[in-house]
């Protein structure tokens, strides 16, 4: 890697996946591109925001990154002194399912430390798990209870206890407050700044709607069915979103406010029943309002627009007001 | 204006291992013809047990105590019979997963027509018209061809789409939907919220909206229940809950789902987390997280006070 | 307001199956037999293998000390009961052991690994299982001779394969939970996740499973014994107890009516068991 300030490099990563489960008697493969063709660099220190719909990739590329799965082109590289297995750590969307349910909080949160190479003594262990509760705001007295006993806020609390006990160089988060309730979303976010700035952490925050993601990323990259839509600066997406794809993604959301909601017009958004047909134009092509004949035949390759952002769009939006 | 369901001191307990849970302590909730009443609570705060329990759905290590009051019946009193036709003609329900309502081994026509046939005494053809019909009153696309499809063939918000065809399909007064986007895509939910809005004009229908999400509360309620810890701690007209809101739990989540939203600079939230609810209680189950609590909260359970449109159960406003 | 107390999901298992009155009768039961098995022939003046010219055939009575009465070869059947049912019990609990070794592993290891190894792995099973079992034993005993220890290998042997597919089945859903997916993440090997992750997960559906197959066990043996394929005299077993008797049920009664009244009350007691631990596993079901 030549840039020393990148902590990951996702170069022309595509990653496909088989249908049908393997069997003995079918030898037949059906494959999709569950992302395809993605590059993305990531300055270390740096908070990267990744948002995209169910079916996008999001989940896909996090998992590459963190190399559980193989990408089928492209490379994955990172910064030296990085090692894939030990100095990237994951923060799941449902903090209850991601803890064994016969563990104790103690157990859980040093459980990683096993598989560091060199085991900690019993005193060590102990001093890092008091400091890593009391850093994530667990009270050090229920160390000996079981997760399902915890809201779903403190098992958060809990996973990012058990990610952080590694020192970790990157922390990649799945949605992880999407679960939680609307009152301890803020503090888990908050939380995870603390962590961010501190050690100065490389973080790829993923989420499924911009209005969160703009609070704890600087970067932002928009994905849809696997490809890349959107990338560049938060505020500059989330205030003039270029992508049509993008400005759906915002304006569908609905805000607390019941005369903004008042004057809302419904929006025909579509709905794609299949991903399995291969089309040659642009994959938002069919649900998209501003489509015009050339997105159906070819699909448009990722183009700068302004000084910052990068859109895979022939006919990127101009300043488009958004909300 | 009388109600068209009225729930009154309703109290739900679960019997578990570790004790008695109480899931619901007290509430009182009425629903008027043609309105849209929210119930928002966060997890734990007995939205859905309330509305279980209203219609006799819990399972049996619960305990549903006070009344519900349907056209001059209380519901609660019902025998299996009774309430299962109500349940089916009356107050329909749908909830967050539409996998849990739909069987995934029976094609969509047949769950469709299987209840028509049995119900309304009509023949196969006159029901499988019916259903195309309803599927494509909640704008499924193709709707004759595709009621043939097993649900596994359809996406989420189709889904969604087809249990509310089912819960629709017996033409009930009330409609109550529990976290019926939740699951879905924000795109995929505007469509749904757009669709629900404008079958409440078509049915006639009186609905209950149970959700965590005050965006989505917002846009589609007349009037709204806060719950915390199993009870109701505020219930007010849509815009006097969101442009005056009195109980400083609402003004917490409505602060939280603002700059949760990108409206404000800061994103906030109410410190601590929802308590557990087991055992006897004295004062506020907010007080623990209460930013402007008296010492009066510790000691006594506030009533709910307040005008005809607002009310709210809190210490800061009796008089 | 009170404290909701900190349970372990073991103990939260515990406390529902204590409330399930069938189930703790049938435990102290099984700990009263498992007592009386192992101390009750001292107790007795008679030894299971003397025999008692005096008292051939004799009617149970107290006067004489032969609780049970004695078998046609005058020996006390009470002692005889006593030893039928330990080794009865024994072979249960051994012949259960050795399937549970051999299938949670093989189980969890092809649930885990999925795909190829899986496949292969579940077909070998298959064909296990469509071997005639019941005449494979037979063979065995008819070529090697009678042999206790042949009698639990053949009887783990066969009934691993139900705890292997069952295992596989949990396997295959737990390796989907997300707490499996984590401890990749951070760095753990695939023993160590088996071990730590998935193996204690099984637990409870292992434990219900125990409790089934041990019965079945007694069960396989007894069938055996009574066909004349089992335990080999002077050794004895309640299955062996029962054939005896059965062959002189007309005359004297009573030397089928103690060993089959054991056999039926062990049999009893781990379903009840089982049944009692299944429900207290599945907090959903309601009855």
């Amino acid at each position: 890697m030549r840039d020393n300030n990148l902590a990951i490099e996702v170069d022309d990563v595509s990653v496909s996946f088989r249908h049908s489960s393997s069997s003995l008697m079918s030898f037949k493969k059906n494959t999709f591109d569950a992302l395809s063709n993605i590059s993305i660099a990531v300055q270390a220190g740096s908070r990267l925001g990744i948002v995209g719909e169910s079916g996008s990739g999001k989940t896909t590329l996090a998992k590459t990154i963190l190399g559980l799965y193989q990408p089928a082109t492209g490379t994955i590289g990172f910064n030296h002194g990085v090692q894939q297995n030990k100095d990237i750590q994951f923060i799941f969307q449902d903090p209850l399912a991601a803890l064994n349910p016969r563990m104790t909080v103690e157990q859980l949160i040093t459980e990683p430390l096993d598989y560091l190479g060199v085991k900690p003594d019993h005193a060590t262990r102990t001093k890092k798990l008091k400091t890593i509760m009391e850093q994530v705001g667990l009270d050090y007295s229920q160390r000996q209870r079981y997760a399902h006993e915890f809201s779903g806020g403190q098992c958060q609390r809990i996973g990012i206890a058990r990610a952080m006990i590694t020192e970790p160089k990157i922390l990649i988060c799945d949605e992880p407050v999407s679960a939680l309730d609307v009152s301890v979303r803020a503090q888990i976010i908050s939380l995870l700044k603390e962590f961010q700035q501190r050690l100065d952490l490389t973080l790829i925050f993923i989420a499924h709607d911009l209005s969160l993601v703009r609070y704890i990323s600087d970067e932002l990259i928009v994905l849809y069915q696997g490809k890349l839509m959107e990338m560049g600066p938060s505020e500059e997406i989330f205030s003039h979103a270029r992508h049509p794809y993008t400005q759906a993604l915002i304006s569908a959301e609905p805000r607390p406010d019941p005369d903004t909601e008042r004057q809302r017009h419904y929006a025909e958004y579509g709905e794609i029943e299949t991903a399995d047909t291969k089309l040659d134009g642009c994959v938002y092509a069919g649900r998209c309002t501003y489509a015009q004949s050339r997105c159906h035949i070819e699909a448009p390759k990722l183009q700068q627009v302004g000084e910052t952002v990068q859109v895979a769009c022939f006919f990127p939006l101009e300043a488009v007001t958004s909300v | 204006m009388s109600a068209l369901l009225e729930a009154n001191n309703i109290s739900i307990d679960f019997a578990t291992e570790s004790g008695v849970v109480h899931a619901v302590r007290d509430a009182n909730i009425e629903l008027f013809e043609g309105e849209v009443l929210g119930v928002v609570g966060e997890s734990g705060s007995g939205k859905t047990q309330l509305m279980l329990g209203m219609l006799k759905l819990l399972p049996e290590n619960a305990v549903t105590t006070g009344e519900v009051i349907y056209s001059d019946k209380d519901l609660l009193t019902l025998n299996k019979l009774d309430i299962n036709r109500i349940r089916s003609n009356e107050i329909a329900m749908i909830f967050q997963d539409p996998m849990s309502s739909l069987n995934p081994y029976l094609k969509v026509s047949r769950q469709l027509t299987e209840t028509l046939i049995l119900n309304q005494k009509i023949d196969k053809q006159t029901a499988l018209k019916q259903a195309i019909e309803i599927l494509e009153k909640v704008r499924i696309p193709d709707a004759a061809r595709r009621v043939h499809d097993y649900p596994y063939q359809f996406s989420g918000g189709m889904r969604q789409r087809i249990m509310i065809a089912m819960a629709l399909l017996r033409k009930p007064k009330v409609l109550i939907a529990d976290e019926p986007t939740t699951a879905l895509d924000v795109t995929v939910q505007a469509e749904i919220l757009a669709l629900l809005k404008s079958l409440r004009d078509e049915f006639a229908l009186s609905i209950i909206l149970i959700t965590h999400d005050m965006s989505i509360v917002a846009g589609q309620c007349d009037r709204v229940v806060i719950m915390y810890a199993g009870q109701p701690v505020e219930m007010a007209s849509l815009d006097e809950l969101f442009y005056a809101p009195k109980h400083p739990y609402t003004q917490g989540l409505l602060a939280a789902a603002k700059s949760q939203s990108g409206l404000t600079d800061k994103l906030v939230s109410i410190p601590g987390h929802p308590p557990v609810n087991t055992g006897i209680q004295l004062g506020c189950a907010f007080y623990p997280r209460c930013e402007q609590r008296l010492d009066v909260c510790q000691r006594d359970m506030p009533v709910m006070t307040g005008s005809n449109t607002q009310q709210q159960a809190c210490h800061l406003y009796e008089r | 307001m009170a404290e909701v107390k900190s349970l372990s999901p073991g103990k939260q298992i515990w406390i529902r199956l204590k409330a399930n009155r069938a189930a703790v009768t049938s435990m102290g039961l099984i700990g009263l037999l498992i007592l009386m098995v192992l101390f009750a022939p001292w107790l007795s003046p008679f030894n299971g293998e003397d025999i008692d010219y005096e008292a051939i055939a004799a009617e149970p009575s107290l006067t004489s000390g032969h609780l049970f009465g004695t078998d046609s070869l005058g020996r006390d059947l009470f002692v005889r009961t006593m030893e039928g049912s330990r080794i009865s019990l024994a072979i249960g609990l051994v012949a259960t052991l050795v399937s549970l070794i051999i299938g949670i592993n093989y189980g969890a290891i092809a649930g885990y690994f999925g795909g190829r190894v899986d496949a292969v792995m579940m077909r070998i099973v298959d064909i296990l299982y469509a071997m005639p079992f019941m005449f494979f034993v037979i063979l065995l005993m008819v070529f090697f001779g009678r042999n206790i220890f042949l009698i639990f290998f053949a009887i783990g042997a066969i009934n691993w394969l139900d705890i292997a597919r069952i295992v596989r089945g949990q396997t295959l859903a737990i390796k989907q939970q997300s707490y499996v997916e984590a401890a990749r993440i951070y760095g753990a090997s695939h023993w160590h996740i088996i071990q730590r992750h998935i193996v204690p997960n099984l637990l409870g559906i292992v434990v219900v499973y125990i409790t089934l197959t041990i019965p079945q066990v007694i069960l396989v043996e007894s069938f055996l014994s009574f066909l004349g394929l089992g335990i080999q005299e002077p050794m004895t077993s309640l299955g062996a107890l029962v054939s005896e008797g059965a062959n002189e049920m007309e005359s004297y009664s009573w030397t089928l009516i103690f060993p089959a009244v054991f056999l039926s009350i062990i049999l009893f007691c781990f379903n009840f068991i089982g049944d009692g631990l299944r429900d207290a596993l599945d907090p959903k079901q309601v009855k």
